[in-house]
């Protein structure tokens, strides 16, 4: 990167304000909400952690992945589950609970690594077929991965329909929720999507040639092609973890990166960073807002993250009509 | 440095419904080529099979005598590149000086680049719009910064395709005079794709006319003689009556 101490400092800056509202929203959807605690060693106040951490971790990576895929598509309309990732994870997922049912022993355990490895299987079918002498061209790439989506989001209830057991957990994956988070999951989320979001960020420069469009990175000497390869991958590997361990959970992958966009003047890595903590404090509200809304019950997160963006994003429409 | 840059033998490609076929085209160094024909004739698919963008299916393309093939990215793009007009370019909507920046990337050092941008933007008239976000440039200005970005590439060879489409009369002539000039300081050698009869002609070193895919005609234009030839040649391309007439040094042709 090539950029100016003025502009770096621009970037820590921002980078220092935005992980402090980012601990601040996690720190307060701690403390409060419903659930009776009266004491600091209290249990229920490590879970409400360690699924904030779960939901912080998810929406980042959702919303970073969600700027590679903008990038890539060039189109505001992409998000991080067009390869068929979310339907690959839901298939895995119904495929385990079949299997349970001819175990002794309770499946859910299994959950995440079936999700991821759906997720990435799914993914890399998709661009696998998509890819032709050594090409993948963004429009045989999207239509391959609507085709994929809609096959195994087909064949899911298919299965479903043959299990009888365990639906109501299988819903909830489905729907998104951070239930079941404790500090291993906490962790390595965390870690893994922090680690690989940077990978994407100090990548910004393949985001920038990605953005300028094919043909013209192409006369500039950029290989666009492995640039793009090594960045859908990436991505679909976060896609693939947030469903793991916080289900399906749509809109944070398409909002956040039309929030963050007007960032994009001051550079690709500007747009990520921002991306990042704008994601993941978004979810940590959710989470928030599904375990208490309606407490007792808890609603899935998909659901909070539609009701809450999709009035914001039709109010992003009308302003820049 | 060979006399010859560019060397296109043999090069056969079949669209649907197109069929190109160049048998022999070589540029030299240092030469400023106007390339001139009907629309669909082929000019654009020809610059980009000089690029390797487009891969014929057959014939050898030679830079400065290294087969297209066997180079890689940097290298094919230090030695040629190719400028369209394209309005999605401005979808990655940076800063105007960080947009021209970014046809730097196969300069070896990235020393002096910020001030060789703004040069670029002076001769291209932008300069006052450096700060200015590339989504809200007009078509023309934003025509000019994708030549702008091209010209600090710095590549010895420089395909523009209809730099002048978009552009107000002032900058036509402006713009064909100074790259025409900034190809000269850095010795390099221009392809223009143009079909501004009169801009062609009084601008270049050589004209190729080109129709139904292939070299229809390849002129010198080194003298006023030679000029008024190429007109009759056009004219006989298009089926149209041009008249011509010799204002100072230059050759004009008219047609209604």
């Amino acid at each position: 990167m090539n950029l100016s101490t003025g502009r770096l400092k621009q970037i820590f800056n921002s980078i220092v304000f935005q992980a402090s509202i980012a601990i601040l929203c996690l720190v307060l959807s701690t403390i409060f909400g419903y659930g009776y605690v009266v004491d600091p060693s209290d249990p229920v106040l490590r879970i409400r952690l360690f699924r904030g951490l779960v939901a912080f971790s998810a929406g980042a990576s959702l919303a970073t992945a969600g700027v590679v895929f903008q990038s890539v598509f060039r189109n505001p309309m992409a998000e991080p589950y067009l390869l068929g990732s979310s339907s690959g994870a839901s298939f895995a997922v119904a495929v385990l609970t079949i299997v349970s049912s001819y175990l002794s022993f309770s499946t859910i355990s299994f959950y995440p690594a079936a999700a991821l490895f759906g997720a990435a299987a799914a993914s890399f079918v998709t661009l696998s077929i998509a890819r032709t002498n050594g090409r993948t061209p963004v429009l045989k790439l999207l239509l391959t991965g609507i085709a994929v989506s809609f096959f195994l989001g087909a064949m899911t209830p298919v299965i479903l329909a043959f299990s009888g057991k365990d639906l109501y957990t299988v819903f909830f994956f489905m729907n998104g929720t951070t239930q079941g988070a404790g500090l291993f999951e906490a962790l390595s989320l965390l870690t893994f999507s922090a680690l690989l979001c940077s990978i994407i960020a100090f990548n910004s420069r393949s985001i920038d040639y990605l953005l300028l469009g094919e043909e013209r990175s192409y006369h500039i000497g950029f290989e666009i092609e492995k640039a793009k390869m090594f960045l859908l991958l990436i991505a679909s590997f976060l896609t693939g973890l947030s469903v793991a361990f916080a289900g399906i959970i749509g809109f944070v992958g398409l909002l956040i990166p039309n929030l963050t966009k007007s960032n994009l003047s001051k550079g690709a890595f500007h747009w990520v960073s921002t991306s990042f903590f704008a994601g993941g404090t978004f979810l940590v509200i959710a989470d928030f807002s599904a375990r208490n809304l309606f407490f007792p019950r808890e609603v899935p997160l998909n659901s909070i993250t539609a009701i809450l963006g999709a009035p914001y994003l039709i109010y992003l429409v009308r302003k820049n009509a | 440095m060979p006399d010859i840059t560019l060397k296109a033998k043999d090069v056969e490609l079949k669209l649907d419904g197109f069929y190109l076929k160049i048998d022999k085209l070589s540029v030299k160094t240092g030469e400023r080529v106007c390339l001139y024909g009907p629309n669909g004739s082929g000019k654009t698919t020809l610059c980009k099979i000089l690029t390797g963008f487009i891969k014929p299916e057959k014939g050898s393309i030679k830079l400065f005598g290294r087969s297209l093939s066997e180079l890689n990215s940097k290298e094919r793009a230090g030695l040629i590149n190719y400028t369209c007009f394209d309005t999605s370019v401005a979808y990655v909507d940076k800063i105007l000086i960080d947009f021209v920046k970014l046809g730097a990337y196969v300069r070896r050092s990235a020393n002096g680049i910020e001030s060789e941008v703004i040069d670029v933007l002076k001769l291209l008239g932008l300069e006052s719009k450096k700060e200015q976000v590339v989504s809200t440039l007009s078509a023309g200005e934003l025509q000019r910064a994708i030549i702008a970005q091209s010209l600090i590439q710095r590549s010895k060879i420089m395909i523009f395709d209809e730099p002048t489409a978009h552009l107000d009369i002032y900058w036509q002539h402006r713009l064909i005079n100074d790259i025409n000039q900034y190809a000269k300081d850095f010795l390099k050698t221009g392809i223009f794709v143009l079909h501004d009869l009169n801009l062609a002609i009084n601008n270049f070193d050589r004209l190729i006319c080109m129709n139904e895919g292939k070299v229809q005609a390849d002129l010198e234009l080194d003298s006023p003689e030679k000029k008024f030839k190429a007109i009759e040649i056009i004219g006989n391309l298009y089926s149209i009556k041009i008249d011509v007439t010799q204002h100072k040094r230059k050759v004009i042709g008219v047609y209604f």
